[in-house]
């Protein structure tokens, strides 16, 4: 079960996300980032914020569904960060090499 | 059995199979967080470091997110756990309808041999199950003096 939020204040969208992110709830993620960034009305924001701190689990379709949201805002020009991991998210983001490119926060 | 040519203890000659559990559920993605925690929880029972945790339960969770989408509809995942003194193998399959590998090429198949310490996949042909595609993986226990 993975459950998302999505609150906008002027121009920066912050999507949340609780629970695990797997082969199951990916998809969800998916959307939901790349549709967080077009923005909902179609006027994009500056900036999006996707903050895992209730995801104790993401596995490989996780980092692709996040991966999709990054291909987007660079299509269109904004920023897209991720806050708050877990350790074990933390974890594999590292091992991936992808801290950088998904401009991970402390 | 040719596997890793390290220093690592060999299943059959040192480290021994202590215990098994298998898990038999229907192939779909819906289960896999039992399938995790289960992995969790054999990890922590044998004296695992907490990453050492994080990897098992990533590492099974992909070797099954890959056999999933090659399932034949409705047949079952199985995952054996084989636990010894100084590691934890798992061999997940699935009967299948194509006798292909899974990919090697993508994400999930790099995040799997980055984690675990031995990786091996195999199709077997005409078995009781019909043709079953296989992933072997094993997660040792760091030493710990």
């Amino acid at each position: 079960m993975l459950e998302l939020g999505w609150a906008r204040e002027d121009d920066v969208v912050v999507l949340t996300a609780s629970g695990d992110v797997d082969l199951h709830t990916a998809g969800q993620l998916r959307d939901a980032v790349v549709s967080a960034v077009g923005g909902e009305d179609g006027v994009s924001p500056r900036r999006v914020d996707v903050d895992l701190a209730g995801v104790p689990f993401l596995n490989s379709s996780g980092l692709g569904a996040l991966l999709a949201g990054v291909q987007e805002a660079n299509r269109l020009g904004i920023v897209f960060r991720v806050l708050n991991l877990q350790p074990p998210v933390r974890r594999v983001v590292e091992m991936m090499g992808l801290t950088e490119v998904l401009d991970v926060q402390r | 059995m040719n596997d890793v040519g390290n220093a690592a203890p060999q299943p059959g000659s040192s480290d021994l199979e202590l215990a098994a559990i298998e898990l038999r559920l229907t192939a779909g993605s819906e289960y896999l967080s039992t399938v995790r925690a289960v992995a969790a929880d054999l990890a922590l029972q044998r004296d695992m470091t907490l990453d050492e945790v994080d990897d098992l339960r990533l590492a099974v969770d992909e070797a099954c997110s890959m056999l999933v989408p090659l399932a034949v509809p409705g047949a079952e995942l199985r995952c054996r756990f084989s636990l010894a003194e100084r590691e934890i193998r798992v061999r997940c399959s699935v009967p299948v309808s194509t006798p292909e590998l899974p990919p090697t090429d993508g994400f999930p198949w790099q995040v799997l041999m980055t984690l675990a310490d031995s990786v091996r996949s195999e199709v077997e042909r005409g078995t009781a199950d019909g043709d079953v595609v296989w992933i072997e993986l094993a997660k040792q226990k760091v030493d710990r003096a």
